[in-house]
C-alpha cells in the first residue's frame, strides 16, 4: 500500500468516524428522519418522520388532485392505474375512462413513437416533448417528464399542456425579432451567436456580417476597446447588467449612438448567453442633452428667481426630489432632502401650526395649498417663502403605502411643491407699502392740494385738501374734467397750458379756478407733465396752493404800496431799534436820501444833532404804544438843510402782537408853516389898520366940533388983539391964548391926518424937489452931531400928492430920526424908483403892486424892539418922556401915507438904527397943480355980498363979524332952508356962498347944487372941520372947488374968500354922483 | 428537449443534501441550510436536494445511512454534516467557512 493510498484510507476512516459520530449525536437528538436501506429498498422513516409522513399523505393527494398539471401514475404495463383531475381536463376523458389506459394510446402518430422512453426504464427520469391526440381529435402539444419507479412498480407522468407555453414563446420571438430594440445573444467568449433583426438596422450591417462577428466590433472602431472591456467585465458578475453607450458607423459615413444593455445569462439555463439589447439613442441622446440644457437653464431660472421646487411620487414620508435651488433656499445640503412633509420642521415656529394645518389638509383631501410663511436656516437666518404644494392622490393619513388605496380613488400618490424666496420681494412690498401709506399720509394731509387728470383732463386723482379747496368732495371731482373748474376764461388758458405741457413744458405760476359755489379761487400751480415708457402724455400731476387770500392781501397791499408810494407825504416804517425798513418816494423827496441810501440806516440821520435826545425820546415813546400826532419837528436833510416836518407816528405789531417797529408819517409844513407867519403877519396888519381906523373915527367925530370951538376962539382972539394997541397989557395974554388954540387946532387936523380923514389936494409932484425945497428947514430941526446926507435918485418919477401933507411926513420921520439919535449920527434921506411885483404882496396883502417912488429915512439910532416897532405907528404910543411928544408923528404920517394911496414900512434892528421906507405910487400924469398957486392979494376986504350958511351959531356970528369988518354984504343962514328963502327974497346978485359942508337936513353940498340951478353965478367955497364924502373923495378935493379947512382963523378966511370971489368964475358941473 | 447547459465552471461550492420527503427534520435542514447560504451568491452555489423516498439509490450512490445528510462535493475533499444544521457553527465549518464573529 502506497503512502498516498494509506493517507486516503486514513482520511476515509477519520471521515466514516466524524460521520458516525455525527450520525450517532444526530439521532440521539432526534434529527434523523429515515434510514437508507443498503438493499436499496423504500428508506425506512423514523418514527418521527414516519408519523408525520402518513400526516400528510392527505395532503399529498390534495396536492396530487389539485395540480396544474396533469399527472397519471402506470404500472410497469404503461397501464394507468391513477390519475388527477388535470390529466382529466388535458385528456378530454373521465377518471374512470382514463384508468387501464395507456399513454402510448394517445400518442399522435404523426410524430415518433415514445413508448420506449416509458414502461418500466430504470434509468431514471426523463423529459421530452409529447404530443397529444385526444379521443375527441383535438392536439395538445405536452411536455412530458416520465419518472420512473416512484414507488415500486408505478411510474409518474407528469404532462404538462405547452400549447399555450408554445404560442407564447413563438410570440416572444416574434416579438424579439420585430422589436425596435436589438437583441444579440453571445458566448462567453464575446462572439454574436444570435441577432435579432433590430440590429441590423441599428448597426446597418447585414445579418451575415453579423453573424459570428464579435459583439464588440459592433461598435465603430474608436468605441470598440471600451466596449470589449465592459463586455469582458460581464464574465465576473454574472446578471448584473451593465449599460454602455457607444457609437455605430453607417455605411453612409454618419454615426449614430447606441445604447447597449449586456448583462451575463450563461448560467441561466434556458438561456445560457450574453444577452445583449442594443437600441439607437442618437435622438434620445439629442433630446437628453436638450433635456439637460433645459434642466440646466431651469436650475439657473430658479436660482434666479430665488425659485426652488420638489416633487415626491412615491409617499408623503419618502425623501423628495428637490432642485438645488430649493436646497439653497433652505439653507440646505442638496443631498439632504426631506420628505413631502418634512418641510414643516424648518418652518418658523410662529408659522408652523397655520402651515401645518393646510398642508395636512391638502394631503389628506389632494388639492393645493399656498401661503407666505418665514422658515429658519439651519445657520438661524429667518427668511420668507412662498410655497405652493400640489398633492395628487392623496394617501390615508398615517398610511405609509405609496398607492392611494381609497376606494374609487386609483391615482398614485404625487406631490409638487414650488418654494420660492420672497424675503426680498417682501421687504420690498413692506417697504412699498409703508412708502406707500407714508406718501399717501402725506398726500392726504398736505396742505397743498394733488390733483391729477389724464390726458383728456378728466381728474383721475384728487386729495382730500383740493376737493376742499375747490368745495366739492372728492368723489364728485374723480371723473370730472379739469374744466367743470373753470369758468371760460380760464378753460382757454387752460387749454393753453395743457397744449404746452403735453410738450413737456412743466407749469408753474398763478391761477384762477372757480369754485363749486361759483367763487374765484386763486391757486398757485406747479403742475409736471407724467409720460408712459414710451413717451406718451399721460396725465398732469399739479400741486397746488390755495392763494386766495395771499392774492386778495397782495392786491390791498399792492394798493395800499401804490398810494404809500405816490404819496406826497413821506411814509417810512422803522424797526425797534430806529432802522429804516422802508421808504417811500416822499420821504425820498422830502429828505434827498433816495430808498437805497436810507433803508438799513437809523432814523437818527435825519435828527438835527442838537435835537437828537429829544426825538430820540420821542421814537421811545412811540414804542411804549403813544401814538405821536401831528409832532412838529425840524429834520435834516442830506444836504444838510433844515425842514419843517410835521409826524404822525404809530406802533406796528407783528401778528403775535410783538412791536416790530413804527411807521412814520412825515409831512413838509415849511409852506404852512411860512403861509401861518405870513397870515400872522396880514392879520395883525389887519388889527392894525382896524385899530387906526377905530381912532381915526373918533378923532374925525370929535374933529367937527373942535374945529367949530376952535374958529370961535381963534376968530375972537384974532379980532380982539387986531383991536388992541400994541402996547396994551393984554396983547401978550390973547397972544398966547391965540397960539394955545392954532396948538389945538394942528393936533386936530394931525389927527385927522393919520385917520386919513383930512382934505388933501394932491398935485403931481416931484419927490425929489419936495426933499430939496424943504431941506433948509431940516437943517434947523437937526442938531450938530447929526450929519444929514441927501441921496437922491435923479431918476425917481413923480408922485400925486399933496405937497403940503409930503413935508409933513418927512419933517415927522426926519424928527423921530433925530430923537432916536440923541448922542448923534448919521441921518440919511434916500429917493428911488421901486417896482413892487406880486411876490412882495403875498406878504404884504395890502400893497398893490405896480411902480412906486420911494423915500427912505435912515438913522443909525438906537433902533427899536419888535414889541415897539409893532405900535409905532400907534396914535399916542410914543417912546419919549411925557411932554416931549404927542405920539401922533409917526401915526400922522401912516395916516398920510396910507390916504395918498402908499405904504410905509420899518426895519429896525436894536442897537443899529431904524429905516422907514415910504412908498407913494408913482404917476405918469404930468398935470401941474390944478389950483396953481394962489395970488398974493394985496387987500383981502371987499363989498361982495356973500350969502353964510352956517349952524353952528357961533361960527356964523365970529365969520359974519370977521366978513363984515372986511366991507362985505353977508346974508346969514343957519340951514339949508334959510338960505333957499333968503336967495328967493334978496333979488340982488349974491356973488359968493360961504357954507358949510357938514350941516343937518341938508349938506353944503346939495345947498351949493340946488341953489346953482337958480343963481348959476354965484360963486361956492366951503368950510369944514372935518370931510365925508360930499366933497370929497377917499380924502381928495375935487377938482375945481373951494375949500377951506376949519377953524376958521380972519386972516385965513377973508384971504381965501378974496382969492375966489377973485378967481375966474368956472362953470364946473358937481361930479354926477349923489 | 434541451438538456441543462453542462459544466457549471462558476460554482465554487457545491452541496448535496438528502432528506426524506417533508419530513420535520429534513424541512428543518433545507431552511437552515437556505439560510446559512444565503449570502451566497447564486451564481457561486449548486446545491442538490435528493428525497431518498423518492431516490433511494441515489442515497445508496452516495453511501448515505440517515437523512438529513448535507454533503459537501465542491470544494473537495468531500466533507458530511449530519443532522437538522440547526448548529450553525458546525454547518459552517463542515461547509469550510468561518464562522464571521459577531453575525
Amino acid at each position: 500500500m502506497s503512502e498516498l493510498d494509506l493517507e486516503r484510507r486514513n482520511a476515509a476512516l477519520a471521515r466514516q468516524l466524524d460521520e458516525s459520530q455525527q450520525m450517532v449525536r444526530a439521532l440521539l437528538a432526534g434529527e434523523i428522519d429515515a434510514l437508507v436501506h443498503a438493499s436499496g429498498a423504500t428508506p425506512v422513516l423514523l418514527h418521527a418522520a414516519q408519523a408525520k409522513l402518513l400526516a400528510n399523505e392527505q395532503l399529498l393527494r390534495s396536492v396530487f388532485d389539485g395540480a396544474t398539471d396533469a399527472m397519471l401514475i402506470s404500472d410497469d404495463d404503461g397501464r394507468t392505474v391513477d390519475a388527477n383531475s388535470a390529466a382529466c381536463v388535458l385528456f378530454g376523458l373521465s377518471r374512470e375512462r382514463l384508468l387501464g389506459c395507456r399513454l402510448a394510446d394517445f400518442e399522435h402518430p404523426e410524430l415518433a413513437p415514445l413508448s420506449a422512453q416509458l414502461g418500466p426504464n430504470r434509468a431514471g427520469p426523463s423529459e421530452s416533448p409529447f404530443r397529444l391526440l385526444r379521443p375527441d381529435g383535438a392536439q395538445r402539444d405536452t411536455e412530458h417528464r416520465a419518472t420512473p419507479g416512484i414507488l415500486p412498480g408505478l411510474n409518474l407522468s407528469v404532462l404538462r399542456d405547452m400549447t399555450e407555453r408554445r404560442r407564447t414563446e413563438s410570440r416572444f420571438r416574434t416579438m424579439i425579432e420585430k422589436s425596435h430594440d436589438g437583441i444579440a445573444l453571445s458566448d462567453a467568449s464575446g462572439t454574436s451567436i444570435y441577432a435579432s433583426p433590430a440590429i441590423e438596422r441599428i448597426l446597418d450591417r447585414t445579418a451575415s456580417a453579423l453573424q459570428g462577428a464579435r459583439v464588440a466590433h459592433f461598435a465603430h472602431p474608436e468605441d470598440r476597446a471600451q466596449l470589449g472591456e465592459v463586455l469582458e467585465g460581464l464574465n465576473a458578475n454574472p446578471h448584473c447588467p451593465v449599460i454602455h453607450e457607444f457609437r455605430a458607423l453607417h455605411r453612409d459615413g454618419s454615426l449614430r449612438w447606441v445604447e447597449v444593455t449586456a448583462r451575463n445569462l450563461l448560467d441561466e439555463p434556458v438561456i445560457g448567453a450574453i444577452v445583449s439589447n442594443f437600441r439607437d439613442i442618437t435622438e434620445q441622446k439629442a433630446v437628453r442633452a436638450a433635456l439637460l440644457e433645459s434642466q440646466r437653464i431651469l436650475e439657473e431660472a430658479q436660482s434666479i428667481a430665488h425659485l426652488g421646487s420638489w416633487t415626491s411620487a412615491l409617499g408623503p414620508d419618502e425623501a423628495v426630489s428637490w432642485s438645488a435651488e430649493c436646497a439653497r433656499i433652505f439653507g440646505r445640503e442638496p443631498s439632504a432632502a426631506p420628505n413631502a412633509r418634512g418641510f414643516l420642521q424648518w418652518v418658523h415656529q410662529d408659522d408652523r401650526a397655520r402651515v401645518q394645518r393646510g398642508s395636512e389638509r391638502a394631503f389628506e383631501e389632494g388639492g393645493f395649498y399656498e401661503t407666505e410663511h418665514r422658515i429658519v436656516r439651519p445657520n438661524g437666518e429667518v427668511r420668507w417663502v412662498y410655497t405652493k404644494t400640489t398633492v395628487e392622490g392623496s394617501p390615508k393619513s398615517g398610511s405609509g403605502s405609496a398607492v392611494s388605496t381609497r376606494e374609487g380613488q386609483a391615482t398614485p400618490f404625487r406631490a409638487v411643491g414650488v418654494v420660492q424666496d420672497v424675503t426680498e420681494r417682501r421687504r420690498v412690498e413692506d417697504e412699498l407699502r409703508e412708502s406707500e401709506v407714508r406718501y399717501r399720509r402725506i398726500v392726504d394731509n398736505t396742505s397743498e392740494g394733488v390733483w391729477m387728470y389724464d390726458a383728456s383732463s378728466i381728474t383721475t386723482f384728487m386729495n382730500p385738501r383740493m376737493a376742499e379747496m375747490l368745495g366739492c368732495t372728492v368723489a364728485e371731482a374723480l371723473g370730472q374734467p379739469i374744466f367743470t373748474f373753470m369758468d371760460e376764461a380760464a378753460r382757454e388758458e387752460a387749454r393753453a397750458r395743457v397744449a404746452r405741457r403735453k410738450r413737456g413744458v412743466a407749469d408753474r405760476g398763478d391761477f384762477r379756478l372757480t369754485r363749486r359755489d361759483g367763487s374765484d379761487l386763486w391757486v398757485s400751480l406747479h403742475a409736471d407733465p407724467l409720460f408712459d415708457p414710451a413717451g406718451n402724455f399721460e396725465s398732469s400731476l399739479a400741486l397746488v396752493t390755495d392763494i386766495t387770500e395771499r392774492r386778495l392781501a397782495d392786491e390791498t397791499r399792492n394798493r395800499l404800496a401804490s398810494i404809500v408810494e405816490s404819496s406826497d407825504d413821506a411814509i417810512i416804517s422803522r424797526s425797534v431799534d430806529g432802522t429804516i425798513r422802508t421808504w417811500n418816494r416822499g420821504a425820498e423827496r422830502l429828505t434827498q436820501y433816495s430808498a437805497t441810501e436810507a433803508l438799513g440806516k437809523p432814523l437818527a440821520i435825519l435828527y438835527p444833532p442838537e435835537d437828537a435826545a429829544r426825538l430820540n425820546a420821542k421814537r421811545g415813546e412811540v414804542d411804549q404804544e403813544q401814538v405821536l400826532e401831528q409832532f412838529e419837528m425840524v429834520a435834516r436833510r442830506k444836504d444838510g438843510s433844515l425842514v419843517d416836518i410835521s409826524i404822525t407816528s404809530s406802533v406796528l405789531r407783528d401778528d403775535l402782537g410783538t412791536t416790530i417797529g413804527a411807521s412814520v408819517i412825515a409831512r413838509d409844513i415849511t409852506e404852512r408853516k411860512r403861509s401861518e407867519a405870513a397870515l400872522r403877519r396880514s392879520e395883525e396888519q389887519f388889527r392894525q389898520a382896524q385899530k387906526m381906523e377905530a381912532v381915526g373915527s373918533l378923532a374925525g367925530g370929535i374933529a367937527h366940533d373942535f374945529n367949530n370951538l376952535l374958529s370961535v376962539i381963534l376968530s375972537y382972539t384974532s379980532l380982539l388983539v387986531e383991536g388992541l394997541k400994541e402996547s396994551d397989557p393984554l396983547l401978550t395974554d390973547l397972544t398966547e391964548v391965540h397960539k394955545a388954540g392954532l396948538r389945538a387946532s394942528g393936533l386936530v387936523r394931525q389927527l385927522l391926518a393919520f385917520s386919513r380923514q383930512q382934505v388933501l389936494q394932491p398935485v403931481v409932484l416931484d419927490l425929489n424937489q419936495v426933499v430939496t425945497g424943504i431941506k433948509g428947514m431940516l437943517t434947523r430941526l437937526l442938531r450938530e452931531d447929526i450929519q444929514l446926507s441927501l441921496l437922491i435918485s435923479p431918476l425917481a418919477g413923480k408922485i400925486h400928492a399933496d405937497p403940503g401933507q409930503v413935508e409933513q411926513v418927512i419933517m415927522n420921520l426926519v424928527v423921530n430920526a433925530r430923537d432916536a439919535m440923541p448922542n448923534g449920527g448919521n441921518l440919511s434921506i434916500e429917493t428911488a424908483n421901486i417896482l413892487i411885483d406880486e411876490s412882495y404882496t403875498v406878504e404884504h396883502p395890502s400893497v398893490t403892486p405896480g411902480p412906486y417912488v420911494m423915500l427912505a429915512v435912515t438913522d443909525t439910532g438906537i433902533g427899536m424892539d419888535a414889541a415897539t416897532k409893532d405900535r409905532i405907528f400907534e396914535p399916542f404910543f410914543t417912546t419919549k418922556e411925557l411932554g416931549k411928544g404927542t405920539g401922533l408923528g409917526l401915526s400922522t404920517v401912516y395916516g398920510i401915507v396910507q390916504q395918498s394911496g402908499g405904504h410905509v414900512w420899518v426895519y429896525s434892528e436894536l442897537g443899529k438904527g431904524t429905516t422907514f421906507k415910504v412908498y407913494l405910487p408913482r404917476t405918469d400924469r404930468t398935470e401941474e397943480a390944478s389950483l396953481g398957486t394962489l395970488g398974493v392979494t394985496a387987500s383981502s376986504g371987499g363989498t361982495e355980498t356973500i350969502l353964510l350958511v352956517e349952524d353952528e351959531d357961533q361960527v356964523r356970528s365970529i365969520m359974519r363979524q370977521v366978513l363984515r369988518k372986511q366991507g362985505y354984504n353977508v346974508l346969514e343962514a343957519q340951514n339949508a332952508g334959510e338960505a333957499f328963502l333968503l336967495c328967493e327974497q334978496f333979488t340982488a346978485n349974491i356973488d359968493l356962498l360961504l357954507t358949510d359942508v357938514v350941516m343937518p337936513r341938508m349938506s353944503g353940498r346939495q345947498l351949493a347944487e340946488r341953489l346953482a340951478l337958480v343963481r348959476p353965478a354965484m360963486r361956492v367955497m366951503y368950510v369944514s372941520g372935518y370931510t365925508d364924502d360930499t366933497i370929497v373923495h377917499h380924502g381928495v378935493l375935487a377938482a375945481g372947488i373951494h375949500f377951506l379947512q376949519k377953524p376958521i382963523m380972519p386972516a385965513a378966511l377973508t384971504k381965501k374968500v378974496r382969492q375966489v370971489l377973485d378967481a375966474p368964475l368956472r362953470r364946473t358941473q358937481p361930479p354926477s354922483t349923489h | 428537449m434541451r438538456s441543462p447547459p453542462a459544466g457549471r465552471q462558476g460554482a465554487l461550492l457545491s452541496l448535496r443534501l438528502y432528506v426524506a420527503g417533508e419530513s420535520p427534520n429534513s424541512a428543518l435542514a433545507k431552511a437552515n441550510l437556505n439560510a446559512a447560504l444565503a449570502h451566497l451568491p447564486k451564481s457561486e452555489l449548486t446545491l442538490e436536494v435528493i428525497d431518498v423516498l423518492c431516490h433511494p439509490e441515489r442515497g445508496l450512490a452516495d453511501g448515505v445511512l440517515v437523512t438529513p445528510t448535507l454533503i459537501r462535493l465542491v470544494p473537495t475533499p468531500e466533507q458530511r454534516v449530519i443532522g437538522n444544521l440547526r448548529d450553525r457553527s458546525a454547518l459552517l465549518a463542515g461547509l469550510g467557512f468561518e464562522e464571521v464573529q459577531g453575525e
